[in-house]
């Protein structure tokens, strides 16, 4: 690519997703994206580019648009795009690198015209309710071993034979007993940030959890703006006095504990709940133990000391 | 790229699934851009414990797999990061073919541009070859990429895909910078195009 500017490229095969209808209160992009993976597996999209649509897709934010195809690779496909459209342009104008003036006129009538075609055929279309998604973590160490945080660790024979030992391998890899409620699972330390869910929209929504509480004795912490801009945006919104004062740790912007390759990263055996994309075997620290969730899921987590579903945070007085 | 036309070599077996590229090799090796040398990084999770020793029950630890050169693998081999040091620690190690179900879609491609050889079989016949490969050292495979056919220890053949554009970039070495550079008018005229089109994409600095 550095040596030619272009890459030789196969087309890929065309997948569309509709997620329709409107997610319940406390559910999320990430909840979304899990949701879609825990469905069709960490291979399902291979092949393909993923367009994303439906009404509950065009309701996200520019921002958990991002956080939604950031985490199609985990779905298997090379791509994940969705329509453009006015939260798009909203998002664009005025940033740093978009088209000024004349430039920007033309590109908007460029980018207004790269929608799909009515009727359009795809190679493969998924549909899923929103109204049915909730709260996700996963159990075990692919993204794809997913469940509603209402769920209980599953049990290893309850998969097909293909399936059975990497479940058992996760399960011993995660410490895990098979019929656990996620919402027991105790954790040691908490990552908020990443490309995944480090966006101002996910310190905002994490910092809506975290405010006027503590986070639970005994757990580490983390937020970690996504980039030097979201930093800033954040600190002009107070977002991080908000998290500075109910414990959690404010820091430089970076990939930081996603995949540990400096010195933010899980100790053998220690748990995590991660905004991340990545929960494999030592991603974020040899032996270290990662469960995947959204930002509000992993701040609510921070505050009680083990996985919870956001919604539930309340009524345990916390 | 070095040509592949044939491969006799020891086949060793790594009878997991969703086998991910920070499981090839961790990111504690991804700061360098050569190609050579990330051999003895392969696998290192499963490969050495934390005082660095060898881990003796890890298949490429065993003496009868010291010197695979074919992995055989499961479902959703390479899924994860899209990281190319994973097919280069293969190679550097001296894998120069992996055999599974499936693979994940971006190694299966950088395998091709790294001189490695995936070849995805039905679940059937990578159970044969999973046998075959845990007999050890004398459980040598022949894969013959001209004919398309992989023979086993006990002579069986199994015939594999692949896509005739990728086998013959294979058996000639040619990469994808040689591929690209025979197309340089084309992609000249594109670009000129490209910059009336949409000139927004080819600012030069404010």
């Amino acid at each position: 690519m550095l040596a030619t500017g272009t890459l030789l490229q196969k087309p890929a095969k065309n997948m569309r997703v509709a997620v329709e209808g409107e997610l319940p209160n406390g559910v999320g992009a990430k909840d979304i994206v899990l949701t879609i993976i825990g469905h069709m597996g960490t291979a399902g999209g291979t092949g393909h580019v993923i367009e994303y649509s439906g009404s509950a897709i065009r309701a996200l934010s520019m921002e958990g648009r991002m956080t939604v195809c950031n985490m199609t690779i985990e779905g298997g496909a090379r791509a994940g795009l969705i329509a453009p459209d006015e939260v798009t342009l909203d998002y664009l104008r005025g940033r740093p690198l978009s088209p000024k003036g004349a430039a920007w006129e033309m590109a908007v009538a460029h980018w207004k015209a790269l929608k799909t075609d009515d009727g359009a055929e795809f190679d493969r279309e998924l549909v899923f309710d929103a109204a049915e998604i909730e709260p996700c973590v996963t159990w075990g160490t692919s993204p794809e071993d997913v469940l509603p945080i209402s769920g209980s660790v599953p049990d290893p024979e309850s998969f097909t034979a293909a399936k059975r030992d990497a479940a058992r391998r996760s399960l011993e890899y995660l410490d895990l007993a098979p019929g656990t409620p996620l919402a027991d699972i105790a954790i040691d330390r908490v990552f908020i940030g990443s490309c995944t869910n480090g966006r101002i929209e996910d310190l905002r929504q994490a910092a809506e959890v975290a405010r006027g509480r503590k986070v639970a004795p005994g757990v580490g912490a983390m937020v970690v703006p996504g980039s030097g801009l979201v930093k800033e945006q954040a600190e002009a919104e107070g977002l991080d006095e908000i998290f500075i004062e109910a414990g959690f740790e404010w820091r430089q912007p970076g990939c930081s504990m996603c995949l540990a390759m400096n010195a933010d990263r899980l100790e053998p055996g220690q748990r995590c709940a991660s905004t991340s994309n990545r929960n494999f075997e030592g991603r974020q620290g040899r032996g270290g133990r990662t469960h995947l969730m959204s930002p509000a899921m992993a701040a609510a987590a921070a505050l009680s000391g083990h996985l919870v579903d956001v919604r539930k945070l309340d009524r345990e007085g916390k | 790229m070095e040509k592949f036309k044939t491969l006799t070599a020891v086949a060793a077996p790594l009878a997991m699934i969703n086998v991910d590229t920070d499981m090839i090799i961790p990111k504690q090796f991804l700061k360098t851009i050569k190609r050579s040398g990330l051999g003895r990084f392969l696998f290192f999770e499963m490969r050495f414990d934390d005082a660095g020793n060898e881990i003796a029950d890890f298949v490429l630890n065993k003496q009868a797999y010291r010197n695979a050169g074919i992995l055989v693998a499961g479902d959703n081999f390479g899924c994860g990061s899209s990281r190319e040091h994973a097919p280069w620690a293969l190679l550097d190690f001296g894998i120069r073919c992996v055999i599974a179900p499936s693979f994940a879609d971006i190694f299966y491609n950088n395998c091709f541009k790294n001189g490695i050889l995936p070849i995805k079989l039905p679940q059937g016949d990578v159970d044969k070859l999973m046998a075959d490969a845990m007999r050890g050292a004398n459980a040598t495979v022949t894969v013959d990429l001209e004919s398309q056919l992989i023979t086993g220890p006990d002579g069986g053949e199994i015939k594999f895909d692949v896509d005739s554009f990728r086998k013959h970039c294979l058996i000639e070495g040619l990469d994808d910078i040689g591929q690209t550079m025979r197309r340089v008018a084309k992609i000249d005229a594109f670009e000129e195009k490209k910059k009336a089109a949409e000139p927004w994409l080819f600012r030069t600095g404010e």
